[in-house]
């Protein structure tokens, strides 16, 4: 039986798979073929069983045992692994995929970093300062036991002088506290100025121009002032509260050297 | 997101080693597949344990998958290959009297007749390629282009095998 060329369409034509124009060619075919319409006739009910036919389904039984070995054969793989495909999938479908110049450009900034973490990690060692920043006196830099002995030390010689002016009568003629103390007691101050401007410690600082203004007047003093300018000094004492206020300043020094 | 492009991450996944996900593309396919090895074998015990390996295969071998075509074509040509192999074997071996009840559902049994017929009698003439051109165009409804993918043969020589398995399928149910 001879063949004709159009006959292999003929399982797309009854689907309606062909395109326009194949199929305005094959049905000017079949109108002229002596035949391909009764061979499309037999087709056509060979083709319409094999379209119709239903397929035996499986047993329930054979179908759970053939899930449940496909579904052991690839089981999941390792929480780590999971998320290492996570990030995976998330860099892959968020992230566009970088151009040559960008890739260069990622090589290059992570070669820098390791530049810079590198030096980092190798600088030399410095030997360690024993520094104290956190007390409550709030000194806003940090500082070293051996300013904060000279503090405390400036302190409790502040609280000497100004405990013996507090206790001076006016019969005790002779002044306690000679010119010489207070000169090197000045002296002083000016150095813990100095710790106490660097450290910025405006209590500090208050304390000092107080002191400083005491001691100015005792180191400048005249034998014959005396009873007047204890009576001074000790107004200002008074209306600063600046015993107090040098016991305040010990104590936080203390709680320093104990933190 | 779309169907391909889930299956596009899926395949992504398999291929850098995530067994998680060829189980899901397994669960996509996996009942596409079993009665697609059916279809050839006609025996449910037979196919499932040919779909199991032919599950085995695709997943040692995605790394040779270059996504030229989608995942599901790629797994139905080692399917259909697998079932023209474990055919050429099975015609080889002696035919033994078949005392196993076949594992259809009961309700199913005489619906089940043409089908198995059709397989018995009409495909008995057929070449591999001609059996294999119409199970997947009359059982799995591809079309031409794609039988001609998963075949890797031109569309015209699809065309003609269906043409000439549906005249012998004709001659041989006549019989």
């Amino acid at each position: 039986m001879k063949f004709c060329s159009f006959e292999k369409y003929f399982s797309e034509y009854i689907d309606g798979q062909l395109m326009i124009s194949d199929e305005i060619e094959f049905l000017g075919h079949i109108e002229r073929c002596p035949t391909c319409p009764s061979r499309l006739d037999a087709f056509y009910y060979t083709h319409r069983i094999l379209k119709n036919v239903n397929r035996p389904q499986p047993d329930a039984m054979l179908i759970e045992e053939y899930a449940n070995r496909l579904t052991n054969s690839f089981s999941s793989p390792a929480l780590l692994k999971r998320w290492y495909y996570s990030l995976d999938d998330i860099i892959n479908r968020w992230l566009p995929s970088p151009s040559l110049w960008w890739r260069f450009a990622a090589i290059l900034a992570v070669l820098i970093s390791g530049v810079f973490i590198g030096r980092f990690l190798l600088r030399p060692v410095e030997p360690e300062l024993t520094l104290i920043t956190d007390i409550p006196f709030r000194w806003e830099k940090p500082i070293s036991n051996a300013d904060i002995e000279y503090i405390n030390y400036y302190l409790l010689a502040s609280e000497m002088i100004l405990l013996e002016i507090e206790n001076v009568t006016p019969e005790d003629s002779d002044i306690l506290i000679s010119h010489e103390t207070a000169q090197k007691l000045l002296m002083k101050t000016f150095l813990v100025h100095e710790s106490a401007l660097q450290l910025n410690s405006q209590q500090l600082l208050h304390f000092l121009s107080k002191m400083e203004l005491i001691l100015y007047e005792l180191a400048n003093a005249d034998e014959g002032d005396n009873e007047e300018l204890m009576e001074s000094i000790r107004m200002v004492i008074n209306e600063s509260d600046l015993l107090e206020e040098t016991r305040r300043l010990q104590r936080v020094i203390e709680d320093t050297k104990k933190g | 997101m779309r169907t391909t492009d889930k299956e596009e991450l899926l395949v992504r996944r398999a291929k850098s080693g995530d067994s998680e996900a060829f189980g899901q593309l397994v669960q996509i396919y996996q009942n596409q597949i079993l009665y697609l090895a059916y279809d050839f074998m006609g025996d449910y015990e037979q196919a499932r344990d040919i779909a199991q390996d032919i599950f085995m295969k695709a997943f040692n071998g995605i790394d040779s998958f270059e996504q030229r075509s989608s995942f599901g074509t790629w797994l139905k040509r080692i399917a259909v290959n697998t079932c023209k192999d474990a055919l050429r074997k099975k015609q080889r071996m002696p035919e033994k009297t078949n005392l196993k009840p076949q594992l259809t559902s009961p309700e199913n049994a005489d619906r089940s007749d043409g089908h198995r017929d059709i397989i018995k009698k009409g495909f008995i003439n057929l070449s591999a390629n001609q059996k294999t051109a119409v199970v997947l165009r009359y059982f799995h409804g591809e079309t031409i282009s794609q039988i001609a993918e998963i075949m890797n043969i031109n569309e015209n020589t699809v065309r003609i095998h269906i043409h000439r398995a549906v005249q012998k399928i004709r001659q041989s149910l006549r019989k």
